[in-house]
This record gives C-alpha cells, sequence and structure tokens, in this order.
C-alpha cells in the first residue's frame, strides 16, 4: 500500500489558498478594529466629514406699490469665510482666494495673519459674493473654504418713495420707514438642515430640521407713477424757490390711501448712510417733522363756526380795518379790511376775520375741534418716529392764545395730519386714518388685507359740503388761484407761517408755505397737501403751484371723470393776491413781502356782462357768425359740431373773459 | 532544415571547427561577412500533423455538478448583494441628482429674481420719463384734446346731414 501524495500543482493551490485565507483574515481584522473597536472614534469623524449644519435662507419680503409694481426686493447673495487655524498656508490661501474674489492679496494676507495671532476660528473673507465669484470658490472643492447664505436689500426705483420704504442695515433689518414699521412681517425666519457630504463636498442628501420661512410681501397704498410725479414736482418747488426742505402727502379721503408721500431733501436707500447731512436727507419731513401750520389752520376754525355758531359763509366778519387789539396786543392783518364775508375770510385769509371768528367759537371748543380732526395725536401710520404735533392743554393756553390758534399759530402739525383733517372736509365729515399698507402677502400667496380703522363722524355733512364750497373760493377767487386745475374744479387753502428762530427768539422773515386741498370739488377723489419749509414767498405762490401739476397728473393717471372742460390757461386772469401770511409775532405790524411782478390788490369776479348763447351742436360757421353778431370773443378749438363751451350758456361772460367752444365730429 | 539552436550558433562554427589562431578567426569571420546569407536564407518551417481524434476527456458527473453549484452559487449571491446593495446605491445616485437639481433650482430662483430687480430698474418712472423726454414725447397742452362726450344712447359719432 502505497502513501498517496499530492501532486505540485495541488500543493501550490493550497499554498496560495492559504495565503489569500491569511489576508482575508488580517483585512478581517483590520475591520473588526475599525468597525468594532474603534466604530465610535470612526463614526464621529465620518459625521464630521460628511455631515454639516447648513442654515436655510429665508428671503425678506418685498415692498410693492399698488398696482404691484415693486420697490424693494432681496437678492440671495453667499458670503465667504473661512476658519484660519484650519486654512492651510496663509500665502496660499491669500494667493488662492484674492484673484478670484478681486481682493487685495496682500490686504487679505495681512487680515489672514491678523485673525490667526488672535487665534480667531472665523473670518470673513468677503460679504455678498458674485454668483460667478461662488462659482468660482465652489469649484475649487476646498474643504476649509465655507459659504454662508446673506441677501442683499435692492431698491430698483432708487430714491423713489426712499423715505416710505426706509433702509435696512447690514443684517438686513429695517431702520427706517416701512422697512422698519414692518421688521416683523417682511422679515423671514431661516430654517436650518442637516447635509450629507461626500468627500467633495458635494451634498448628497438633506434633512430639514426646521423648515424656512420667508418674509410676507407688502403692498403698499402707494402708487408709484403719482409718488414719482409728487417728488418730481416738490424738488422743482424746493430747489426753484430756494427753500430748505419740503413734503406732500397724496391721499384718498374716503379710504384714507395714501397715494404718494414725499419729503424733500431725499437720499437713495441703496447706499449706506453716510455724512450727517445724509442723516437729515433721511428725515421725514411729511410724518416726522412738525411745523406751524398757519393759515391753513383757518379751515379748522372755520369749521368749528359753521358747526358751533350761527354764523354762515355770508356772515359778515368785522376785520378792524386790519387791525385788532387782543387783550392788550395789537395784532394787524396783512390787508385793511373793514369787514368780510366769512367765505372772503377765508379766501383772502384774514388774520383779523379768523380771530373773529375763533373769538365766537371760543376757545375751550376750538380745543375739541382742534383735537377732533386729530392734531395732537399720532395718524397711526407704520412710520417710525411719527410726530404727534404740538396741541398744548387749555390750562397752558394764554390770553391771545386763540387768536394764534385761530390762524394756526401756537400749535403744530405734521403735512399728514394735515391731509387727514383736509379728508375730513372731502369726504363729508368723517375723519379716516391715513392708511400705508394695503395688504400683506404671505408667502403661500394669501393675502390678508390690512384692518381698516373705522372713521368716525366729527362734523355734519352739510358742514363739510359748505366748507367745499368755501375752499372753491380761495381756488377760484382767493389766494390759491394758481392750484386751479385744468378740466377739474378744486378747493383748497393757503398758509405762510413764519419760522421761530430758536436762537434770536423770535419769528423770521421766513415761512412755511403750504396748501392743503382736493378735487374735484363735488366728490373729491383725493386731498394734497404740500409744505415747503423756509420759502420766502407764500404758500399761494409757490406751494399752490405743485397741488396743480401733481393733481392733474393724479387724477388723470386714476381716470378721475373730468367736471371741466380742458381750457387752455386764460390769460386774461387779474391779478393774483397770495398774501396769507398768518402773523405770529402777535405784537408786531405783519412783514408783507412785495410779490415780483404781482399787483397788491385783490382779484375780483365781475357779474356784470353779456349772456353767454348755447353754441352746443352749431357749425364753426354758426358759431362765428353769431359771436360776432354779439361782439363775444371766442376761442375755437377743433372742427366739426360745437360740443361743448366753457363758460355754460346762460352764464354772465366776466369782463375781458372768452368763450371757448370746443368742436368735434 | 536547421533548428534555432542551429542559427543562434553559426558564428560559433569556426571555433568548433578547431581553428584557433587568431588570424584563423579573423578570416573565417571576414568571410562570414563577406558571403553572409540573406536573412533567414537558411531557416526552414514544416508543419506537423498530430492526430487528438482518438483522445477522448472522461466524463466525470461529480465534477460538472460541482462546478454548476459554484456558479449556481455565486450568481445568487451576486443577485442578492446586488438587490440589497441597489437601493441604497440607487439613493445615493438619486441624492446627487436632487442635491443638484435643488442647487440648479436656486440658482434659477436667483436669477429671476435678478432679472425682476433690472427689469424694475429698467422700469422705472424716471428713467421712462427720461427716455419720453429723449423721444420728444410730450403731454399735450390743455384744449389740445378733445374729449368726445357720448350721446344718451352712447354713440359717439353722429352723422350731421349736409345743408
Amino acid at each position: 500500500m502505497t502513501r498517496k501524495t499530492a501532486d505540485p500543482a495541488t500543493k501550490r493551490l493550497a499554498i496560495l489558498a492559504g495565503l489569500a485565507l491569511f489576508w482575508v483574515a488580517i483585512i478581517g481584522l483590520k475591520l473588526l478594529k475599525l468597525q468594532v473597536v474603534e466604530h465610535h472614534a470612526y463614526l464621529r469623524l465620518a459625521e464630521q466629514q460628511q455631515r454639516r449644519g447648513v442654515e436655510l435662507e429665508a428671503p425678506r419680503g418685498a415692498v410693492l406699490d399698488r398696482n404691484g409694481e415693486p420697490l424693494a426686493l432681496s437678492l440671495p447673495v453667499e458670503s465667504v469665510c473661512i476658519n484660519p487655524k484650519r486654512a492651510p498656508e496663509l500665502t496660499v490661501v491669500s494667493g488662492l482666494l484674492a484673484p478670484i474674489l478681486g481682493l487685495d492679496r496682500h490686504e487679505l494676507y495681512g487680515r489672514l495673519k491678523d485673525a490667526a495671532a488672535r487665534g480667531r476660528g472665523f473670518l470673513w473673507v468677503k460679504r455678498r459674493i458674485s454668483l460667478d465669484e461662488a462659482e468660482r470658490l465652489r469649484s475649487l472643492r476646498l474643504d476649509w473654504i465655507e459659504f454662508r447664505h446673506e441677501s442683499r436689500r435692492h431698491y430698483p426705483k432708487g430714491m423713489l418713495a426712499a423715505h416710505v420704504l426706509g433702509a435696512v442695515d447690514h443684517r438686513e433689518r429695517g431702520n427706517a420707514g416701512i422697512e422698519q414699521g414692518f421688521d416683523e412681517v417682511l422679515r423671514g425666519r431661516a430654517g436650518k438642515a442637516r447635509l450629507l457630504t461626500d468627500v467633495q463636498q458635494r451634498s448628497i442628501l438633506a434633512q430639514i430640521a426646521a423648515e424656512a420661512q420667508p418674509g410676507s410681501d407688502v403692498i403698499l397704498t402707494i402708487d408709484e407713477r403719482i409718488q414719482h410725479i409728487a417728488e418730481r414736482e416738490l424738488a422743482n418747488a424746493v430747489t426753484s424757490n430756494s427753500c430748505t426742505s419740503g413734503s406732500i402727502v397724496v391721499m384718498n379721503p374716503h379710504t384714507g390711501d395714501i397715494l404718494a408721500l414725499a419729503s424733500y431733501p431725499t437720499f437713495d436707500p441703496n447706499s449706506t448712510v453716510g455724512s450727517a447731512g445724509d442723516m437729515e436727507s433721511r428725515a421725514n419731513q411729511a410724518v416726522s417733522v412738525p411745523f406751524e401750520p398757519g393759515s391753513v389752520f383757518k379751515v379748522i376754525t372755520l369749521t368749528a363756526a359753521l358747526e358751533t355758531t350761527p354764523l354762515r359763509p355770508e356772515s359778515i366778519i368785522p376785520c378792524g380795518s386790519g387791525r385788532i387789539n387782543l387783550f392788550g396786543r395789537v395784532i394787524r392783518d396783512h390787508r385793511s379790511y373793514s369787514s368780510l364775508s366769512m367765505a372772503d375770510v377765508l379766501a383772502n385769509s384774514s388774520n383779523i376775520g379768523a380771530i373773529q371768528v375763533g373769538l365766537r367759537v371760543g376757545e375751550r371748543r376750538l380745543l375739541e375741534y382742534v383735537r377732533r380732526f386729530g392734531f395732537g395725536t399720532t395718524t397711526g401710520v407704520p412710520l417710525p418716529g411719527e410726530s404727534a404735533g404740538l396741541v398744548r392743554e387749555l390750562k397752558n393756553w394764554g390770553k391771545s392764545s386763540i387768536g394764534s390758534v385761530a390762524m394756526g399759530h401756537e400749535i403744530s402739525t405734521t403735512t399728514v395730519q394735515l391731509a387727514q383733517a383736509v379728508g375730513v372736509i372731502a369726504n363729508g365729515g368723517t375723519v379716516v386714518a391715513p392708511k400705508l399698507v394695503l395688504k400683506v402677502r404671505k408667502p403661500n400667496g394669501r393675502t390678508e388685507t390690512e384692518p381698516v380703522k373705522p372713521g368716525h363722524r366729527i362734523i355734519q355733512p352739510e358742514t363739510a359740503i359748505t366748507m367745499r364750497k368755501m375752499m372753491e373760493g380761495v381756488v377760484l377767487h382767493g389766494t390759491g388761484k394758481l392750484a386751479r386745475l385744468n378740466g377739474y374744479t378744486a378747493g383748497g387753502k393757503t398758509g405762510s407761517a413764519q419760522i421761530f428762530d430758536l436762537q434770536n427768539k423770535r419769528y423770521t422773515h421766513q415761512y412755511n408755505a403750504s396748501f392743503m386741498g382736493f378735487a374735484p370739488v363735488t366728490n373729491p377723489a383725493l386731498v394734497a397737501v404740500v409744505t415747503l419749509n423756509g420759502a420766502s414767498r407764500y404758500g399761494g405762490a409757490v406751494a399752490a403751484p405743485v397741488f396743480r401739476e401733481v393733481v392733474t397728473a393724479a387724477l388723470r393717471l386714476m381716470d378721475v371723470p373730468r367736471d371741466l372742460p380742458d381750457a387752455p390757461p386764460s390769460r386774461e386772469d387779474g391779478p393774483v393776491e397770495f398774501d396769507d401770511l398768518a402773523i405770529a409775532d402777535l405784537g408786531s405790524p405783519a412783514p408783507t413781502l412785495p410779490e415780483p411782478g404781482i399787483p397788491d390788490q385783490v382779484a375780483r369776479v365781475e357779474l356784470w356782462g353779456p349772456t353767454i348763447p348755447d353754441f352746443h351742436g352749431k357749425t364753426m360757421r354758426a358759431v362765428v357768425e353769431e359771436s360776432s353778431e354779439r361782439g363775444l370773443p371766442v376761442s375755437l378749438i377743433g372742427s366739426g359740431i360745437a360740443r361743448a363751451q366753457m363758460p355754460a350758456a346762460g352764464s354772465i361772460l366776466p369782463l375781458g373773459g372768452r368763450i371757448t367752444v370746443q368742436f368735434a365730429r | 532544415m536547421a533548428t534555432q539552436a542551429t542559427w543562434y550558433g553559426r558564428y560559433g562554427v569556426a571555433a568548433e571547427a578547431g581553428v584557433s589562431t587568431a588570424a584563423d578567426v579573423r578570416r573565417v569571420r571576414l568571410e562570414a561577412y563577406r558571403l553572409r546569407a540573406l536573412p533567414n536564407e537558411d531557416v526552414y518551417f514544416y508543419r506537423k500533423a498530430i492526430d487528438n481524434s482518438r483522445l477522448v476527456r472522461e466524463s466525470n458527473p461529480q465534477a460538472n455538478a460541482r462546478c454548476f453549484r459554484v456558479i449556481a452559487t455565486t450568481s445568487a449571491l451576486t443577485l442578492l448583494l446586488l438587490v440589497l446593495l441597489w437601493p441604497k446605491a440607487y439613493g445615493i445616485i438619486a441624492g446627487y441628482q436632487i442635491e443638484s437639481l435643488k442647487s440648479q433650482q436656486q440658482k434659477l430662483l436667483v436669477e429671476q429674481r435678478a432679472l425682476e430687480i433690472k427689469e424694475a430698474t429698467l422700469l422705472s418712472p424716471e428713467r421712462l420719463e427720461e427716455m419720453a423726454k429723449y423721444q420728444q414725447f410730450i403731454d399735450p397742452a390743455p384744449g389740445q384734446v378733445v374729449h368726445l362726450n357720448p350721446k344718451a344712447d352712447g354713440s359717439l359719432a353722429m352723422n350731421v346731414p349736409s345743408k
């Protein structure tokens, strides 16, 4: 029996198998060490490398105008930072990052070295980098470069509605305007996610720990077209009249919607705060800066009189030939009127007349009406720093304070308060709080209309209508002639209040020139208040034209039907009297500034003359024949058949007047 | 017929032939040089036919079965491994794709927002006004616009009988 010996091939195979088994055993042991013995340590290292927490951005909501035009938008951007402790050689880091980010290599190296020397573990390399820069940095796939999500606020319309919008700080938190007032609504809440990444820092899976909540969009009542016109005209008026500042508010008197709110000087919200002058330009003159209103306040005095006394527009008010002695203090009028009807007191802005009316009302009732109109309290517009103005308690009134308050002194108001007050006259007697935010649109698309504060009646509708007619008289034949609109009726009141010099403790010859009004008269679609601070001319001369330009354009944009035919500006208008100065320095004679080129006399409405025939439906030839037969001057516009005429048929043609006839086919 | 050994050893023929002196060797080499044949002139290959048709592979059903078992087991294990690993692998691939698409979506959203900002800037009233002025678009003068007053029936025009 022979022992069976293995052949060499089998031996070699057995050796190979043994070696393989040994190799497998070594690997198994290593795996055992990695997976079991040192499991936790390696798990921790793996998680450090593969998992990282990221912040999910929640973009700030947009601010839009009432037509959905964007006024403020946020653009998500990235900022790049590094941990100087984790970064490799600093010269390499600066040499790598500087060219991509457009930074100075030496400057970056200095910052890195400084941060490393101080032992800081975090350094912003560059904030708010461009998409291209982020892409190039990301392609480097370096784990020591970190990206942080941020966003940059853009105001694409530049300076438009700057004071309404405000601005944001470097953390994108509102620091002025609606950005601050509605910061909680606009600001989103960032979410958190855990990101699983591979060795090249490419994300594989994101586990959201907390969902990001973007901010809501805020839709304003502002109409950017009207806002632009208001800003343009205000800037023109302030610069051409060498005023220091100015403001304008255009509002719907029925809803309280502020269609335009402008302040001058203005600023670009895209730029950061620079000089002290820049800070001044950021002050919202319409909301935060109160001033003595002057003669525009006579509207309140006369309204109180209509409500509480038997005085009517035609009631004769003694004007003492322009002088009154009020508790030992002599007050003078800007003109010597012996007596005026109450309507003319308003139209000619007689100080003595207003004081006489105020005395009839009485200080207690006058103060009550001042408060009813909303003076002395904030209107509630969601803009920070709104001033309540100043209305003193009755116990703090002096003996002659009734005279001062009746013509708009010893009291201070803001432009937006005046808009609220004139809105009462325009809407028929209800005080409606100004509104700046129309609705809020949630990220899910659902819109929430801002709650409207219910208006409450403070004067009778009859009183409001009477005041409207009286204020129309101001525009037609009073101090506010330059506020006459083309195609629309309008009412208003001019005001010029002397500015008090705090250093010299006396009133200066510079004015807060203002005009507040509404249009059209029968059913006002909007009210507007214009204030120019530091003017050397009166409100009727400098503020009324701003009202005319802004309101005419706004009514056209709002498609408000005209209640007058369009007519070329009449050249036959009489001289214009603007002097509506509310004399603040009650003991001194009234300073009278001569208007260059404007004779110092009151324009009168002549009520005699030829009766105007009816040209409707007649041909141009027939109109010319008839008018020349009667000796009437006519202006013919268009061709075809007479469709409209101004003045109306049957009325009296004023002296020097001209009939305008419009023809159409 | 020559073999490879003959071929490689042909220059050693002189030594083997008993040529010992240096002059002889030089002579032989010179001759060889002078008379060198064409390459492979003396190499001949031939085909030798081998008939293996009589060889028969011995049948081993056990080895065949073992072989098939190994193949089947390996295939089954591979399949099982694939089935187990496929969802995980697919999940990772899908994760990459999802994250890539998310990043792309984010990029597009940013781009969209940037375009919105650009559009809003281009449509700002101030710029439009400047363009209108440049194009000499001006507001019509008062009285230049004729507004047609519609009649009660809503018509804006009428035929005037000629006289």
